[in-house]
C-alpha cells in the first residue's frame, strides 16, 4: 500500500458519499469545450472542422486515459488540465505512488472534486503497466487487435442557391463565375484505422457544397484527399508521421498548425503545452502539413524534423518572364467551385521544413526552434500602408528559443522568436496554482510590426502574431464547493495599421462567468463579456476613421437540467449590444431538449431557438449538438428562428445520424448574397452520416 | 521624441482637467499593487481607502508613498502619521500631487474605531487646496468622507466609502467636488492567499470594477496583481515587511501610456 492510503481511503469514503459518479449524458463533450469552438468560430468566417480538439476526447471516451501510466503529454490531450496540473498529478504519483481510484484525485494539489467530475469520462486509474500496449505488435497482430471506422457524410441545404440555377450556355460563357461547377451536395468520407495510440492510418476525403465530383477538374473523386499514417514508440523512432500531420512548437511563435487556440471562459488556455506533432484528420485544406515528420528521444532531448512540401491555393496575379508566378495572397477557404477559384487551385508550390531541439527534465523544458518555407512564386501584397510590413518575397524563415518550467506553485512559460533576421516577437507569462481554490495567469506579449511568421499561431488578438502588444489576465476561482467563477482581462495595442483601421489600434476584453452547478442535475451559468476598442473595426473600407470608440457588451444566461435519466433540457437567453457610432442589439433565446433512451441506442436532440438582432454586428454564436465530427456555430441575426432535430441510432456495429435544421426569417425576402443568395425566406439543410467500426 | 512629448502634454491637460476638479487621489503601494480594491482592507494605508480600517492599527505608524506619473509634473505624494488612542485611532496625512506651476494638496485628519465587535467605523475631513501659477491663483475646498467595515468571519469582510457624500461643500473657485461611493469585499480562502473585489463609482466617470489578489510566498515577501476597468489598468506589486518595516513596490499598467511605478514605507514603532 503507498503511504498515503489512510487519506486516499478517506477521500473515497468522502466522495462516494457526497457524490454518486456522473451518469453518462447524451453529449460527452464538456460545456468549456462547446464555448471554446464557439468562440474559434466567431473569430473566423470560415467554417472550419475541428475534429483534432474533440477526436482525443471521443477517443478516451472508449479508451480512457490511464492517469497511472500517463505522461505529461497524454494528459495534455485532455485540453482540460493545465500545464501546473498536469505537473502537480505527476509529482503527486510520484511521491505517493499510483491511484488507487479516481476519488483519490481531489486530493492532488490544483484538482477539485468538480474538475474530477468533468474528467471522468475520459481518465481511469488502472494498472501502472499494461502489457503489450506500449510496443507495437507484428503486423498480424495488430491487423487483429486494430479498429478500423468507416465514415460517410452527405448532405447540403435544400433550397436553390443562385449559384446552382441553371444559366444559358451564352450567359455562361460571357460570364463563366456566375455558376457553380458542381452539385450543391456536400460529400465526406474517412477510413481510418487505430492501434491505441501506437498505430494511426487514415485517409480523408471532402468535397464542398458546389465542387464537382468525379468530373472536370476532379476527374477521380473529391476535391480534397488527405492520407495520414503515424507510428508512435516504433523500434528506431519514438514518433513517425506520413502523409499529413500537425505541427505546434513551443508557445507557437514560429509553427503552430492546429488552431490557435484564443480567449475564452477556459482561461488558461493561452498557455500552449500540446504535443508537438499529431496526425492530421481534419478536412480543413490548409492549416496542415504534408510529408514527412519524426521525433527521436536522445536521453533527455528530443529531436524533431519534419519536411513538408505541397500545393497551395494563392491569389495568381501575373507570371515573370522566367515562369515564375506573382501572387498577392494565399487562398484560405478551401472552396474550388468556380472558375475563378479553380484556377487559383494548388497554383502555388510550397516547401516548408523545420526542427525543434528540447531537452525535458521534470521541471522544465527547454526549445530551440527553426522553420524556412519557400514559395515556387512570390507574394506580392497591394502596396498599401497596411502591408508595408508584412511578408513578400519566396521565402522567409524563423528561429526561436522556448521555455516551460515549475517552480513552488508557478509555471512559467515563454518564447522569444525572431524572423529572417529582422523583426522580433517575445511571449512570457506565469500561472500560478494560488491555493486549492484559485488559480491564475498572466501573459505579456511584444510582437513587433515587421515580425513575419506565416506559420506562427501564437496567443494574439489580431488575426496574425505580428503587430501586437498586449497583456492578458486571468483568474478562476472556486468560490464554494458548487459555484465557480473564470475571468480574464485582456489589454492591447497594435502599433501598426490593420486592414480595418487607417491608424494604431487599442483596447480591451474581459469576461467573467459564473458556474453554479449544485448536484448533478443542474447546472447552469452567467456570462458577461466586454470590450472596447478604439479605433475602426468591423468597416468594409480602409478609411474607417481614427480613434471612433466602440464597445461590445454580451451577457449570457445558460441552464441545463436533466429531468430523468434519459432527458436533459437547456435554456439560453444570451443579449448583445453594440455601441458605436451605428449602434446595434440583439437577443436570443433557445430550448434544447436532449434525449436517449435507456431501452434502445437512440438519441436525439431539438433545439428551437427565436432571435432579433438589429443588424449582422449585434450577431449571436451558439454551438449546435451536430453529426460526429461535424461541427455548426451559426450566426443568428436579424430577425427570425431557427430549430434542428438531430439523431443518433445504432444497429450493431453502424451508427446512423441524421441533422434536419431549418432556419426561417420574418423580416427578409431573401438570404445570403452573391451565388450563394437564396430568394425565399428560410434556409434548411439535411445532413446524414453513418460511421461503421470493425 | 516631440510627438511623444505633445501627446504627453495632451494626457496630462487632460488629467489636470480632471483633478483640477479635486480628485481623490488613491495612495499606499500596497493598494497600488492590487487595482486600489482596498475598501475592505486594513493597513496603514488603508484610511485613504477606508478610515473604518484605523480600527485595527495597533501602534504608533508612519508612512511615506511615492508614485511616479507618466510624467515627472504628475508625480503624487504622501505623507500619513497614526496614532493609537484610548478610544480608536487618529491619523493625519498630507498628499501632494503636481510640479512648480500645479499643484494639489490635500490635509487631513482622520478618526476610526470599533463600535462592536467585527463591525468598525471611521471619519475624515479633507482639506484641499489648488494652486496655478501666473494669473490662476489658488482654490481651496472643504470636505469629509467616512467608512465602515464588517468582518463577516474570518474568511470574509465587507468595506464601505463614501467620499464628499454631501457633494454641495463649495470650494473657493465654486467646483464641485465628486461624490465617490465604494463597496468591496476581501476574501481570505487559506492562509497565504488574500482577494479583493470592489466596485468605485464616481458620479462623474463610469463605475469601476476592481478584482485582486495577494500571495504571501515566503513568510514576509509578498506578490501582489489586480485588474481595474474603466480605464483597462493591470497591476503588480512586490510587498516586505520585516518587525515594523514594511515596503511596498507596485507597478500599474495602461495599455496606452505604459506602466508608472509606486513606492511606499511605513514602520510601526
Amino acid at each position: 500500500m503507498p503511504s498515503n492510503s489512510l487519506p486516499s481511503l478517506m477521500a473515497m469514503i468522502f466522495l462516494c458519499l457526497c457524490h454518486q459518479a456522473m451518469a453518462q449524458t447524451s453529449d460527452p463533450i464538456p460545456g468549456e469545450i462547446k464555448d471554446w469552438i464557439e468562440q474559434l468560430s466567431q473569430e473566423s468566417e470560415l467554417a472550419y472542422d475541428y475534429r483534432t480538439i474533440t477526436e482525443d476526447l471521443y477517443h478516451f471516451l472508449e479508451e480512457p486515459v490511464n492517469i497511472n501510466r500517463a505522461g505529461a503529454e497524454d494528459l495534455s490531450r485532455l485540453h482540460l488540465l493545465t500545464p501546473y496540473q498536469i505537473h502537480s498529478l505527476l509529482n503527486y504519483r510520484k511521491q505517493y505512488g499510483n491511484f488507487l481510484s479516481l476519488y483519490e484525485l481531489p486530493l492532488v494539489y490544483g484538482f477539485s472534486v468538480e474538475l474530477v467530475k468533468r474528467l471522468e469520462p475520459f481518465i481511469v486509474a488502472g494498472k501502472p503497466k499494461e502489457e503489450g500496449l506500449r510496443q507495437l505488435p507484428p503486423v498480424t497482430g495488430l491487423l487483429q487487435k486494430g479498429r478500423h471506422q468507416l465514415m460517410l457524410r452527405a448532405g447540403g441545404i435544400l433550397e436553390k442557391q443562385q449559384g446552382f440555377l441553371s444559366l444559358p450556355d451564352s450567359l455562361l460563357a460571357q460570364k463563366p463565375n456566375a455558376r457553380f461547377k458542381g452539385s450543391p451536395f456536400r460529400l465526406y468520407s474517412q477510413w481510418s484505422f487505430r492501434y491505441s495510440d501506437l498505430l494511426r492510418m487514415g485517409v480523408t476525403m471532402d468535397k464542398d457544397p458546389g465542387e464537382t465530383f468525379m468530373r472536370n477538374d476532379n476527374p477521380y473523386g473529391f476535391d480534397f484527399n488527405s492520407f495520414h499514417l503515424y507510428i508512435k514508440n516504433s523500434r528506431w523512432l519514438d514518433k513517425l508521421a506520413l502523409g499529413d500531420y500537425d505541427i505546434r512548437y513551443g508557445q507557437g511563435l514560429t509553427v503552430w498548425s492546429g488552431f490557435s487556440l484564443s480567449k475564452s471562459s477556459m482561461v488558461f488556455v493561452p498557455i500552449r503545452h500540446q504535443t508537438t506533432m499529431d496526425p492530421y484528420t481534419s478536412s480543413n485544406e490548409n492549416r496542415f502539413f504534408r510529408g514527412l515528420a519524426a521525433e527521436k528521444s536522445l536521453g533527455s532531448f528530443r529531436l524533431n524534423l519534419f519536411y513538408s512540401r505541397k500545393r497551395i491555393d494563392a491569389n495568381i496575379i501575373d507570371t515573370l518572364a522566367d515562369g515564375r508566378k506573382v501572387f498577392s495572397s494565399f487562398q484560405r477557404t478551401g472552396y474550388h467551385r468556380i472558375p475563378r477559384e479553380i484556377y487559383d487551385e494548388r497554383s502555388i508550390g510550397e516547401q516548408v521544413s523545420g526542427g525543434r531541439l528540447s531537452l525535458n527534465r521534470p521541471h522544465f523544458r527547454l526549445g530551440l526552434n527553426g522553420l524556412v518555407y519557400w514559395y515556387e512564386g512570390r507574394l506580392e501584397r497591394p502596396a498599401r500602408p497596411e502591408n508595408a510590413f508584412r511578408f513578400s518575397g519566396s521565402s522567409n524563415n524563423n528561429w526561436s528559443f522556448d521555455y516551460q518550467a515549475t517552480w513552488h506553485l508557478f509555471h512559467f512559460f515563454g518564447e522569444e522568436a525572431i524572423s529572417a533576421g529582422e523583426g522580433f516577437a517575445l511571449l512570457n507569462g506565469v500561472s500560478a496554482q494560488l491555493s486549492d481554490r484559485m488559480a491564475m495567469m498572466v501573459l505579456h506579449r511584444h510582437y513587433e510590426k515587421d515580425y513575419q511568421a506565416l506559420y506562427s499561431g501564437a496567443f494574439s488578438e489580431g488575426p496574425r502574431t505580428q503587430n501586437e502588444q498586449g497583456l492578458y489576465w486571468g483568474i478562476q476561482l472556486d468560490l464554494l464547493p458548487d459555484l465557480a467563477m473564470k475571468g480574464y482581462l485582456d489589454t492591447w495595442r497594435f502599433p501598426w495599421l490593420s486592414y480595418f483601421s487607417d491608424a494604431p489600434v487599442d483596447g480591451w476584453d474581459g469576461l467573467l462567468k459564473l458556474d453554479y452547478k449544485p448536484g448533478t442535475k443542474l447546472h447552469m451559468h452567467l456570462r458577461y463579456q466586454q470590450e472596447r476598442r478604439n479605433g475602426g473595426f468591423g468597416a468594409e473600407e480602409t478609411d474607417a476613421p481614427a480613434l471612433e470608440q466602440h464597445g461590445k457588451y454580451r451577457i449570457r444566461y445558460h441552464i441545463r437540467y436533466r429531468l430523468t435519466s434519459s432527458i436533459t433540457s437547456d435554456n439560453r437567453i444570451e443579449w448583445a449590444s453594440i455601441h458605436s457610432p451605428d449602434p446595434s442589439r440583439g437577443l436570443m433565446i433557445y430550448q434544447d431538449i436532449g434525449y436517449k433512451s435507456s431501452r434502445c441506442p437512440l438519441r436525439f436532440d431539438i433545439r428551437y431557438a427565436v432571435f432579433d438582432t438589429d443588424d449582422y454586428h449585434s450577431r449571436i454564436y451558439a454551438y449546435e449538438d451536430d453529426l460526429l465530427y461535424r461541427f455548426s456555430v451559426p450566426a443568428y441575426y436579424s430577425r427570425g428562428y431557427r430549430t434542428y432535430l438531430n439523431i443518433k441510432y445504432s444497429w450493431k456495429k453502424i451508427d446512423f445520424w441524421l441533422k434536419l435544421a431549418r432556419t426561417a426569417y420574418v423580416d427578409k425576402e431573401e438570404i445570403g448574397s452573391g451565388l450563394q443568395l437564396i430568394e425565399g425566406n428560410h434556409k434548411s439543410s439535411l445532413y446524414f452520416q453513418m460511421r461503421m467500426r470493425f | 521624441m516631440r510627438c511623444v512629448g505633445i501627446f504627453l502634454l495632451m494626457q496630462m491637460s487632460f488629467l489636470m482637467q480632471v483633478t483640477a476638479s479635486g480628485d481623490n487621489h488613491p495612495a499606499g503601494a500596497r493598494s497600488a499593487g492590487m487595482a486600489h480594491a482596498s475598501v475592505a482592507l486594513t493597513d496603514l494605508w488603508c484610511f485613504y481607502h477606508n478610515q473604518a480600517g484605523l480600527a485595527y492599527i495597533e501602534a504608533l505608524s508612519l508612512g511615506f508613498f511615492h508614485q511616479a506619473g507618466y510624467i515627472p509634473e504628475m508625480d503624487h505624494q504622501a505623507l500619513a502619521l497614526l496614532v493609537p488612542v484610548p478610544s480608536g485611532v487618529l491619523a493625519g496625512s498630507y498628499t501632494q500631487y503636481g510640479f512648480k506651476h500645479y499643484q494639489e494638496s490635500k490635509t487631513a485628519l482622520a478618526y476610526g474605531r470599533y463600535l462592536a465587535k467585527n463591525f468598525s467605523a471611521g471619519i475624515q475631513l479633507d482639506y484641499f487646496h489648488t494652486r496655478i501659477s501666473g494669473i490662476y491663483g489658488s482654490a481651496h475646498q472643504l470636505t469629509f468622507e467616512a467608512g465602515m467595515h464588517f468582518r463577516v468571519n474570518d474568511q470574509w469582510s465587507v468595506g464601505t466609502h463614501f467620499f464628499n457624500p454631501l457633494g454641495a461643500i463649495k470650494g473657493g473657485n465654486g467646483e464641485l467636488l465628486p461624490v465617490i461611493f465604494r463597496l468591496g469585499a476581501l476574501w481570505k480562502p487559506s492562509a497565504p492567499l488574500l482577494m479583493l473585489v470592489e466596485v468605485e463609482k464616481n458620479l462623474e466617470k463610469q463605475a469601476i470594477p476592481k478584482l485582486a489578489a495577494e500571495y504571501q510566498l515566503i513568510s514576509n515577501f509578498c506578490l501582489r496583481t489586480g485588474v481595474s476597468l474603466n480605464p483597462a489598468l493591470h497591476f503588480f506589486g512586490l510587498g516586505y515587511a520585516r518587525k515594523g518595516l514594511q515596503a511596498d513596490l507596485a507597478f500599474s499598467f495602461h495599455p496606452t501610456l505604459g506602466g508608472i511605478p509606486n513606492f511606499a514605507l511605513s514602520y510601526a514603532f
